[in-house]
């Protein structure tokens, strides 16, 4: 069977119901991406990084 | 094991061989299959089953008809080993296939143990001669499918399984269908981190909120909540907040921040005096004790050991005898005079004289040691007054205070109950309870410390007589004990104490309308260390309700991804459905997962009057189809699950019900054709003969093979005969391809034509050796050997006449062109071919 043929894995599924700059999409991705490494610490990093920005937006806020 | 070019995307099965498998006997039979297409025609009972069962127990090593089929297990006790096979005799199933990794493998299984009547069959699979694991089947591409039906086999009883049993049982089928186990651990792995993503809880941010309730603050601070303005912006709305603070009350803003925290302090400390006299809680920090130094016992003992040397009475005369050593004759003295005090002649000689020397300074010695006797003891009363005031002064201020005073204060166990409101008094009772053995411990401590200084002044008063430094370092002892437990209770009560004020003063300040003021005040003297934490706080706060949302978005395509699998699979099913029974009324409509029943699955048939079969009646397919309409929906739902787990081949046992003749013919034509267009290599095992001779017709372009199955003696078990490798069936297949108009049809004329000439020639060259009595000679001993090597070792043979050899020649020479890539052969050259080898095959070997 050819590549293009290969059904879709259900990550790939969900991915495709998820708009691609949402949180969802970054953590999902990472996911599949890590899936045979620790999937627990990936996620976490992005939060962690996601965190990070949010603190630095608020801290950067002009009153 | 050979290799070929390249790699497969699926294995390709090239034989399977039985021995003593269910109806196979103890002579190995083999199914050749060198097409993608293979048909097995064979009677009922003759071993057709036995043969996809064999295959299911290689890939398996069990077969699930005994699970399905029989109604106890143990109705199936000794079934796979053949009856008449003789004790000794191997029973095995092997495959020679060409797996994904280009290469060829043989898998074979052997059956160790039937079934018994209470056990599993055993068995021990072996890859290319070697123990494996099932596991390992999957490396060559022998992908199985997830329980009941592992193997790529569709029988009767599969067909048949899936309607069988409940809605809700159908889960275990559709299993990796409804698999989304990966999702799951997504979402975990999502929530386990939600999980550590807290807004952080420290002491200072419950002070901050405290601090909410004070209505100047309430608007800066609340925006705070929200939004953290940069730092100078921060510094100066929180000391614009100590001004507000100090505004209320009427009182002057001083220019310094920390004068107008310190103003803060006293305001607060005034409010609730005027309320209740907290002051009377406060004390002054125990700083401890330190005992008499070593220095002070070694002059008590200095002084012990030179008063012990001298007589107390004879140091009265020590002022005399200094004054009678200043007389210069007594001072001067070289001989012996008369004494001046009694005027005994010669009395006072040089020797006395320096007696009396000596113990005039022993005398002198003594006053210093004494001196410095009784400034030790001085000391030691020092230290035991200083224990007797740190540990006073410690004493909160309502210790020192009468009780009738406290009560005119106001500062009595109702009051402050009172203050605390229920909710709040059990902090009291730990308070009060500490009181006694502080106050004990205060008390011992304190009298024990006068009575040590009565002690040491009895010992300065009578120091020549009584001094005993024994009892006063015991007496030490025991003070410095006193104190270690001292500092305990204190320790202990300063603890209770602190909880107790603290839940005070908050009452109080909530009476004196000043609630969150104390607070206020250690939150604003760190206001980066404020600023800080609400900026984590408000980060966490925020990414929190991101996470939320993206766990809810997950969610909702999770649900969407189930629907698109379900939708996917639904439209296989539909395709294979109008392959088999195109354009009928009643159809196969969806595969549906019942709502709000996460594993209950239905199958929905679709009745329409319209041809365009618009807004049709949906119903359950039990409830509307027919029994061959089941049987075909089976089919349909085999075949759609075989190329959605993309199997690289199936076997197919008796796929269409010999009465069923109104699909057969879409099932031949159009389905198989589908399946080969898959790449899907198909083995059908068929009792209906005409199916056997249509599908040999209708697929001879691509090289179809066939075979028969039959049973001459139970005893010898089923036999396997290949009749596609049959001579004249070659010959005879390549005859119809010699007139085809596509140029396809005349190669694959010229393929058969070659597989014939070579077979023509072998069973010449077999012939030979045992005509010549090599009785053992057998095709086999010419396998791989092509036209190019077998024609000159023919040709001698062909000798009934002088042109055979030449015509054998040029045979050669027009199908090995029309099987390479060049122009296609045309047809007249193929009809040439065909009728050439079949002289050969009339002169030589029919006779």
């Amino acid at each position: 069977m050819p590549d293009e043929a290969k059904p879709k894995s259900n990550i790939d599924r969900l991915l495709a119901h998820l708009r691609k700059d949402s949180l969802a999409f970054r953590l999902v991705e990472t996911y599949r991406d890590c899936i045979s490494n620790n999937s627990v610490e990936s996620i976490r990093g992005v939060l962690r990084e996601r965190l990070e920005q949010e603190r630095k937006k608020i801290d950067s806020t002009k009153d | 094991m050979s290799k070929r070019e390249r790699k497969l995307t699926a294995p390709r099965i090239k034989s399977i061989s039985v021995k003593g498998f269910r109806a196979y006997g103890a002579a190995e039979q083999t199914l050749k299959l060198p097409s993608d297409l293979t048909v097995v025609w064979g009677p009922n009972s003759k071993g057709k089953t036995s043969l996809a069962e064999a295959f299911e127990f290689l890939l398996t090593g069990r077969i699930t008809r005994r699970e399905f089929m029989a109604s106890t297990l143990d109705e199936f006790a000794d079934a796979l080993r053949n009856a008449y096979l003789m004790d000794g005799d191997d029973v095995y199933i092997a495959v020679q296939m060409i797996a994904v990794d280009g290469i060829e493998h043989e898998i074979k299984r052997f059956l160790t143990g039937d079934y018994t009547k209470r056990q599993d069959c055993t068995s021990r699979l072996e890859i290319d001669g070697k123990i494996a694991e099932e596991a390992d089947l999957t490396k060559f591409g022998l992908i199985q499918s997830l329980p009941p039906f592992q193997a790529p086999i569709l029988a009767q009883h599969t067909l048949s399984y899936i309607f069988s049993i409940r809605p809700q049982e159908r889960a275990s089928y559709f299993k990796t269908l409804l698999e989304v186990t990966d999702l799951e651990g997504l979402r975990n792995n999502i929530s386990d981190v939600q999980e550590e993503l807290k807004s952080p809880t420290d002491q200072f941010l419950v002070k901050f909120d405290n601090c909410l309730t004070i209505s100047v603050f309430k608007q800066t601070f609340e925006s705070f909540l929200h939004t953290i303005p940069d730092w100078p912006t921060f510094s100066t709305k929180i000391e614009d907040a100590a001004c507000a603070l100090i505004e209320i009350v009427g009182e002057k803003v001083p220019e310094n921040l920390l004068e107008r925290f310190a103003l803060i302090e006293r305001i607060l400390n005034e409010y609730r005096n005027k309320v209740f006299p907290i002051r009377e809680f406060e004390y002054k920090k125990f700083t401890g004790w330190t005992p008499p130094s070593s220095d002070i016992w070694t002059q008590l003992d200095c002084y012990l050991a030179i008063l012990n040397k001298s007589d107390n009475d004879t140091r009265k005369l020590c002022s005399l005898f200094d004054e009678a050593l200043k007389i210069p004759t007594i001072s001067g003295i070289t001989e012996s005079i008369s004494c001046p005090l009694c005027g005994t002649s010669s009395a006072l000689k040089p020797e006395r004289v320096q007696f009396i020397r000596q113990f005039v300074n022993d005398s002198k010695q003594f006053k210093t040691a004494e001196t410095a006797a009784k400034s030790a003891l001085l000391r030691l009363i020092a230290s035991a007054e200083t224990l007797a005031d740190v540990t006073e002064s410690a004493l909160p201020h309502f210790f020192k205070i009468s009780t009738i005073k406290r009560r005119e204060m106001g500062f009595t166990i109702a009051r402050i109950r009172e203050l605390l409101g229920d909710h709040k008094t059990e902090c009291v009772k730990p308070w009060l309870s500490q009181i006694r053995p502080f106050s004990h411990s205060e008390i011992a401590l304190h009298r024990k410390a006068k009575a040590v200084i009565k002690l040491v002044n009895e010992q300065i008063d009578g120091l020549t007589s009584i001094l005993d430094i024994s009892k006063l370092q015991a007496a030490f002892s025991t003070l410095e004990a006193l104190c270690d437990t001292y500092s305990s209770e204190i320790d202990a009560y300063e603890i209770k104490a602190e909880t107790l004020i603290k839940a005070i003063n908050e009452a109080l300040d909530a009476k004196s309308d000043i609630a969150g003021w104390q607070d206020f005040l250690t939150i604003a003297q760190q206001p980066q260390k404020l600023r800080t934490l609400l900026i984590e706080r408000v980060a966490c706060a925020n990414v929190g309700k991101e996470l939320d949302m993206a766990i809810r978005q997950i969610d909702h395509a999770k649900e969407q991804v189930l629907d698109d699998k379900f939708s996917d699979y639904s439209t296989l099913i539909q395709t294979w459905w109008e392959r088999l029974r195109p354009d009928e009324p009643t159809f196969f409509s969806a595969l549906k997962l019942r709502k709000g029943a996460k594993r209950t699955i239905d199958f929905k048939a679709g009745l329409s009057d319209k041809p365009d079969r618009s807004t049709p009646k949906l119903r359950d397919v039990i409830a509307v189809f027919s029994h061959s309409q089941l049987h075909c929906l089976g089919l349909a739902i085999f075949l759609a699950r075989a190329q959605h787990e993309r199997l690289g081949f199936i076997i197919l046992d008796d796929p269409v019900l010999s009465s069923d003749a109104d699909y057969r013919i879409h099932f031949n034509s159009t389905v198989l054709t589908e399946l080969l267009k898959l790449s899907i290599q198909v083995i059908i095992l068929t009792q209906d003969h005409d199916t056997w001779e249509e599908l040999e017709i209708r697929y001879r372009h691509c090289g179809i093979s066939n075979a028969q199955i039959y049973i001459e003696n139970p005893a010898k078990g089923s036999i396997i005969e290949n009749t596609s490798d049959n001579l004249l069936a070659k010959i005879n297949r390549a005859k119809c391809l010699a007139h085809g108009g596509h140029p396809d049809s005349r190669k694959q004329c010229g393929i058969l034509l070659r597989d014939a000439g070579e077979r023509f020639c072998k069973e010449m060259l077999v012939n030979d050796q045992i005509k010549n009595c090599f009785n053992s000679a057998s095709l086999t001993d010419y396998d791989h050997k092509t036209l190019e090597w077998l024609c000159p070792h023919v040709e001698q043979l062909l000798n009934h006449d002088a042109s055979h050899p030449g015509k054998i020649e040029a045979f050669k020479k027009i199908v090995n062109n029309a099987c390479h890539d060049n122009v296609p052969p045309n047809n007249s050259e193929m009809i040439y071919a065909c009728g050439e080898i079949r002289f050969f095959l009339k002169e030589y070997l029919i006779r």
